[in-house]
């Protein structure tokens, strides 16, 4: 059986204000067959590295713009990518604002928005704005009951949903999306109880995790969406994934050296979850993917980033997808 | 061979009670310990299990057993108050039912499963819609409640409403399906009930063909009848006999059949029902809510005639809260026959024992004996409004106040005082919280399908 790669998609942190620059990644990658396209969702830049868990001290320093301003001016140079930002924090905006960033994108590309969503993280930006930042058990139910609220804001003619985060009275959503099947819902973060949410209401789930990692996510997922009555496969899957695209090995083994020091693990584990080098270690990196059940695999395209990389990267795919398939 | 020990607790039980025997009690302060799923015994001496549960503080019990319950209403928690039964079906309730798709009815069960177990009752006899049971015994199964589900039956609509009649060869080949597929699985914890809507609106013929069927295959009969006097006297009319009395002639009325609510029997009717040992369901709270009456309850208790609990629907409850209707039946008829009345043992007796003989689970649940499955509730006494509890010898194997014991449960707790519970020797409650499957995500679900359920209603 010859594994089939998974779909290529990047992320553009806009912490930049030249979004021409962005805009040709964009273009590159529609051209290149990419399958989506996502800006980031935050309200300050953040540190090299940081995620969930991880500790920074420091001025922070640089730009950011507004992920979804951003997607949709971004999305003006694309014809077929599917767009969205991974992720937005559903802390940072009401739920009806949010559904209709996503509603307005999907009209503005012709019905390729996709909804990316997280449970919110960045303590510190939260901190910063004002912004209230509940306890985890109640950031994931009151994402879950926006996902729940916005599906039911695509679907009916009229809303009424009591939830306990959110609640909607005789809600009036027009438009509707442009695809009957409506927009997809991608549920990004890692914590168990996130998958769980994952399982029962995406359509895409997004995660950090190793390729030697995935199995025990997919069970996770797969027995929150049994539970709920849904097949596993309605849950597709996304890895996000850090990439050096010169196609330089020391490159690649300098971010290897780099994601093994910031998530304190072994450099052989860091380079299951990295891809980067020739050609042929592209393609070994996205079948490693692959091999696990991954459907598509989230490039990290930072500042250096170029459309010759996203090329090199469409080709190493081509390589191992077979029958000239791109 | 899988073992849990209950340790610490105030265990409390009936050892008679049903079909109007007098209530004896039996309390000790003693462990359980269970065996593959079955109480094996009341240890006097030290033991040791592959789960112990601490359950010192506690009062435990069997497991509540409620007689009359649609978890398939769950999702209609107050979308119709202040009118009585006619008008509530018409207006809201059959159109809901109606309106009822399988993700719906699935996350309405998955509720009246959930607010079930967490308030302590561990067995229900329920009656669904006439379309898609499966989906609910399906969450039966999931969700470790021990219950007996019937799809509604009706060949003739109700007058005043647009319920929808099925032929009977539609109903029972529906109720045939459901027996081969779940009758009896979980190692019997799941079962299926041949569920005539009600004396009105079911041919003489849906009848007989019932009760055919449950003689042949085992299966209890659960209806309604006799709940509002409209009703109870349009059936007069229409048949020329009152609801028990066209129930016998059909060869309904007998020890298989469970009768919702029962309020208007007269005492020919009352006779006929003590005669041929059917049951009866007290349902207080609905029957106070719809305006549908005060079942005499004591009276069928002197008479003879068993007696059991349950809440009905959300949609008429609006609350599953088995131990809310405990406390409801102990006060209501003592205006009418005096505070002697409904006694609090009297009223665990019949949501205990009375419930299983209802259900024909007499020798399986309703009691803490060794033999008997495991299906068993603890609750909480150290809250405010149980203070001061009735002080209790602390020794092992004391016998303890069960009268004492009977009052705080019935006339003081709460069903947020439940901690655990058991059904077949599973933990399905711990601390308050259901461990079968997630409550937030059943909460979650349940108001976007009410969200569904009301958009799609005319």
């Amino acid at each position: 059986v010859t594994l089939r790669p998974p779909e290529l998609a990047l992320q553009t942190p806009q912490e930049t204000t030249d979004l021409h620059r962005l805009g040709d990644l964009w273009q590159a990658a529609d051209d290149l067959g990419y399958r989506a396209a996502f800006t980031f969702d935050h309200l300050v830049p953040l540190f090299p590295g940081e995620r969930p868990g991880s500790r920074h001290d420091g001025e922070r320093t640089g730009v950011q713009l507004d992920g979804w301003l951003t997607a949709a001016v971004l999305a003006g140079r694309t014809r077929s990518l599917q767009v969205g930002t991974l992720v937005s924090g559903i802390t940072y905006r009401p739920p009806v604002v949010l559904a209709k960033l996503a509603v307005t994108l999907d009209h503005a590309t012709g019905g390729r928005a996709i909804l990316g969503v997280g449970a919110g993280w960045h303590r510190a930006e939260h901190e910063m704005f004002g912004l209230p930042f509940p306890n985890p058990t109640d950031r994931l139910r009151q994402l879950e009951e926006t996902v729940a609220a916005f599906e039911l804001l695509c679907q009916d003619a009229t809303t009424s949903f009591r939830g306990t985060q959110v609640q909607l009275q005789d809600a009036v959503f027009e438009p509707k999306p442009v695809r009957p099947e409506g927009i997809p819902v991608l549920i990004g973060g890692s914590s168990p109880r996130l998958l769980d949410v994952a399982g029962r209401r995406a359509d895409i789930y997004n995660g950090f995790a190793a390729p030697g990692e995935w199995p025990a996510v997919h069970d996770r997922l797969d027995r929150a969406a049994l539970d709920a009555g849904r097949a596993p496969s309605d849950v597709r899957r996304s890895a996000f994934v850090r990439a050096d695209l010169t196609g330089d090995d020391q490159r690649a083994a300098d971010l290897v050296e780099q994601v093994a020091v910031s998530r304190e693990e072994p450099a052989a584990v860091a380079a299951t979850r990295v891809l980067g080098g020739s050609g042929d270690a592209l393609a070994a990196g996205l079948l490693r993917f692959a091999a696990v059940g991954v459907d598509l695999v989230v490039v990290s395209a930072g500042p250096t980033v170029t459309p010759e990389d996203l090329g090199r990267l469409a080709a190493a795919r081509a390589d191992v997808a077979g029958g000239g398939a791109r | 061979v899988s073992t849990v020990l209950i340790t610490g607790g105030s265990v409390l039980t009936c050892t008679t009670g049903s079909h109007g025997a007098p209530v004896a009690l039996w309390a000790r302060r003693t462990d359980l310990l269970v065996v593959d799923g079955r109480i094996a015994e009341l240890p006097t001496a030290e033991r040791t299990a592959d789960e112990v549960i601490d359950a010192t503080g506690m009062l435990v019990i069997p497991g509540l057993v409620q007689a009359h319950v649609h978890l398939c209403q769950t999702l209609m928690r107050g979308l119709a108050d202040d009118c009585d039964v006619v008008e509530w079906l018409r207006t809201a309730i059959w159109p809901a039912e109606q309106a009822h798709d399988e993700h719906s009815l699935r996350a309405s069960a998955e509720l009246g499963i959930a607010e079930l177990l967490t308030s302590g009752t561990t067995t229900a006899l329920t009656m669904e819609t006439a379309l898609s049971t499966e989906v609910v015994l399906d969450a039966v199964d999931r969700l470790g409640i021990r219950a007996i589900v019937g799809p509604a039956l009706m060949d003739l609509q109700e007058p005043g409403t647009q319920m929808v009649a099925q032929s009977i060869a539609q109903a029972l080949a529906t109720v045939t399906d459901l027996v081969k597929h779940f009758h009896g699985t979980a190692g019997g914890r799941v079962q299926v009930a041949l569920s005539p809507r009600g004396t009105y609106n079911g041919t003489p013929e849906l009848w007989r063909e019932c009760v055919r069927l449950a003689d042949e295959w085992d299966l209890r009969l659960h209806t309604h009848a006799s709940e509002n006097a409209a009703q109870a006297e349009r059936l007069e009319r229409t048949f020329g006999q009152r609801d028990a009395q066209a129930l016998a002639e059909w060869g309904a009325l007998g020890p298989r059949l469970t009768i919702a609510h029962g309020i208007w029997l007269d005492p020919a009717e009352r006779a006929l029902v003590r005669s041929r040992g059917a049951h009866i369901c007290h349902c207080p709270t609905a029957n106070l809510k719809l305006g549908s009456g005060i079942a005499p309850v004591p009276d069928y208790l002197a008479a003879g005639i068993n007696v059991a609990l349950g809440t009905d629907g959300a949609a008429c409850n609006n609350s599953l809260d088995g131990v809310a209707e405990m406390r409801l039946a102990a006060l209501l008829h003592k205006p009418r026959y005096g505070p002697q009345a409904m006694p609090a043992e009297r009223v665990f007796a019949m949501a205990t024992m009375g419930g299983a003989a209802a259900l024909g689970l007499q020798d399986v649940v309703g009691r803490l004996e060794p033999g008997l499955a495991a299906d068993i509730t603890c609750l909480r006494l150290d809250g405010l409004h149980v203070s001061p509890a009735p002080v209790q010898p602390a020794r092992r194997d004391a016998e303890l106040d069960a009268a004492a014991l009977a009052s705080s449960l019935v006339y003081s707790a709460r069903a947020s005082d439940v901690d655990t519970v058991l059904v077949q020797g599973e933990v399905v409650v711990r601390a308050g919280q259901l461990v079968s499957a997630d409550q937030v995500a059943i909460s979650t679900e349940a108001a976007v399908q009410r969200a569904r359920l009301t958009a799609r209603l005319p």
